[in-house]
């Protein structure tokens, strides 16, 4: 299944912005796919937009003028026809993030497992056997939203937020796994906390992982979390990556 | 040209300062922050003959007292506000001289909730992700606080000021907001008579949203998240009417029934808990 066999819905959000809509997109080839158009479209309409934002089932572009919907249509679908984005190359790293699984930081996930510890653990292991694709970013600076979450491991938002989901929380929200950057309500359930900074305004790129990349994830102890929170104070990035190659 | 200081006295109630935002950080799940009442901020800009997009400070319900200690010239937009040079009163809506040690203060918004300050060539705040408007965490803090400095230009030789003033901004009397249809309409378009033409009521609100009590059914959906423009108007699972405007998250969860154009967004900026409006349609 690739982009431009899929059903695509054209809608005019806005005075000027484009939304282009499609089936949900959680496989890692479709996903790198996506984010090949999102930058082919980006370096083709460069001095018209602002910014592009992509989601598992949308593209979001934002002209900086007024658009016609007709008009932009006509020349979107015939970008993605000649199908040269395909030829777009992007480079995915893999990152393997340290959390910490301590039952403190689980608070969410023992209430949904009703206090059952040995369902809570199995459910936090097979969170760190699998690997997920970065999918984008969104709902606050640098928060990211993680593609690979089997079905079955889906667990819904909460009717009433948490007032405060602490900065370093991974959650799962639906089908969705992502990781807050920064203290903010939430209605995720947070299953475990890492130490790592992952969004640093001072930096000139302040995104830790770029969008495709894959990510897993690698239990610490309470002891762990400490050493590497104190690493993060002083500045330092414990953070791995390597290079995945030949998986496009 | 030399840089100028203003100190902060008193911050008010919450002043930032803010320009056009940050619009190419969307994609990195950066809101953009750009004014509340954009109208406003642009005839301030532009009764000083600044560039478009100078940084202004954006006082909210009250405003700051400020110290100037260079001349230079300045303009007050948008909310009705009480305004004193050294405790003389001042107008709105004009360009005001200031010398050297004048003592600027703007009281309460009578009408309207925010007005926006412009310096001539505008703040010289520092830069945050393309930006100078504050929005933490992208920027170190959300507000300005007592004794807080401020840069401008100093202006070596200041114009006359012409006592015409422009006619204040009719937008603070109006209550009906336009609106054009959302990507997910077609899930609520069925109980268009509880949205269109109706009066409503505001309830909380801040820079990133205005919520508005509704009776409207929120159907079933399990949505993805996808993208959200201010002036987005969002239907929660509680049936609330969620209104997104300038500090708003870039993506979210909930089906995206309305947008409001800026025009709609200027007038809603102006409105305060318990005011009314009603949302109608916007012709071509």
């Amino acid at each position: 299944m690739t982009l431009h066999n899929h059903k695509l819905t054209y809608k005019a959000f806005g005075d000027c912005s484009l939304l282009i809509e499609f089936p949900v997109l959680n496989q890692q080839k479709e996903l790198h796919e996506l984010i090949k158009f999102q930058s082919y479209l980006k370096q083709k309409l460069q001095h018209k937009i602002f910014d592009i934002v992509i989601s598992f089932n949308s593209l979001c572009i934002h002209f900086k003028k007024p658009i016609k919907l007709g008009k932009i249509q006509i020349k979107i679908e015939q970008i993605l026809s000649d199908r040269s984005y395909l030829n777009q190359l992007i480079y995915p790293k893999h990152w393997e993030i340290p959390i910490c699984l301590d039952p403190i930081f689980a608070q969410d996930l023992i209430e949904h497992f009703e206090g059952d510890l040995s369902k809570v653990m199995k459910y936090q292991k097979r969170i760190c056997d699998l690997e997920f694709t970065l999918g984008f970013y969104g709902f606050q600076p640098g928060f990211c939203y993680l593609a690979g979450l089997p079905e079955e491991m889906a667990i819904q938002r909460k009717k009433v937020p948490n007032r405060t989901t602490l900065k370093g929380s991974l959650a799962v929200g639906a089908q969705q796994l992502g990781i807050y950057p920064q203290d903010s309500p939430g209605g995720w359930c947070v299953i475990g906390k890492s130490p790592i900074r992952f969004f640093d305004v001072n930096k000139d790129n302040p995104l830790f992982a770029s969008i495709g990349d894959r990510i897993s994830f690698k239990p610490i102890t309470m002891d762990h979390y400490a050493k590497l929170k104190d690493l993060v104070e002083l500045g330092m990035m414990p953070l791995k990556n390597t290079n995945v190659y030949g998986n496009n | 040209m030399s840089m100028a200081i203003i100190n902060v006295m008193e911050p008010g109630f919450s002043t930032a300062v803010i320009d056009l935002g940050r619009r190419s950080f969307q994609s990195s799940g950066v809101p953009i922050s750009g004014p509340m009442d954009g109208i406003s901020f642009r005839m301030a800009n532009s009764i000083l003959n600044n560039f478009e997009g100078a940084a202004v400070l954006e006082c909210t319900v009250n405003g700051p007292t400020l110290c100037f200690d260079a001349p230079t010239t300045i303009c007050v937009t948008g909310a009705e506000v009480d305004l004193f040079l050294n405790e003389d009163p001042e107008s709105t809506n004009k360009p005001i001289n200031i010398e050297a040690g004048d003592i600027l203060r703007i009281g309460n918004c009578k009408k309207g909730m925010r007005c926006y300050l412009a310096i001539k060539h505008g703040f010289h705040s520092p830069e945050y992700l393309g930006s100078k408007s504050f929005y933490y965490p992208i920027s170190p803090k959300s507000f300005l606080s007592a004794e807080d400095e401020l840069e401008y230009s100093e202006l070596e030789q200041l114009k006359p000021v012409k006592q015409s003033r422009i006619r204040s901004s009719i937008f603070l009397h109006k209550e009906s907001l336009w609106v054009v249809k959302g990507p997910e309409w077609d899930l609520v378009h069925k109980q268009e008579h509880k949205l269109i033409n109706t009066r409503m009521t505001i309830g909380p609100n801040n820079r990133m949203g205005y919520r508005i009590d509704s009776d409207i059914e929120t159907p079933n959906s399990n949505m993805f998240s996808s993208a959200v423009i201010p002036g987005t108007i969002q239907l929660t699972p509680a049936g609330q009417l969620l209104i997104a405007t300038a500090d708003c998250q870039v993506t979210g969860g909930y089906p995206r029934v309305l947008v409001l154009d800026e025009i709609g967004l200027s007038i809603l900026a102006q409105k305060r808990t318990g005011q009314g409006i009603s949302l109608n349609w916007k012709r071509d």
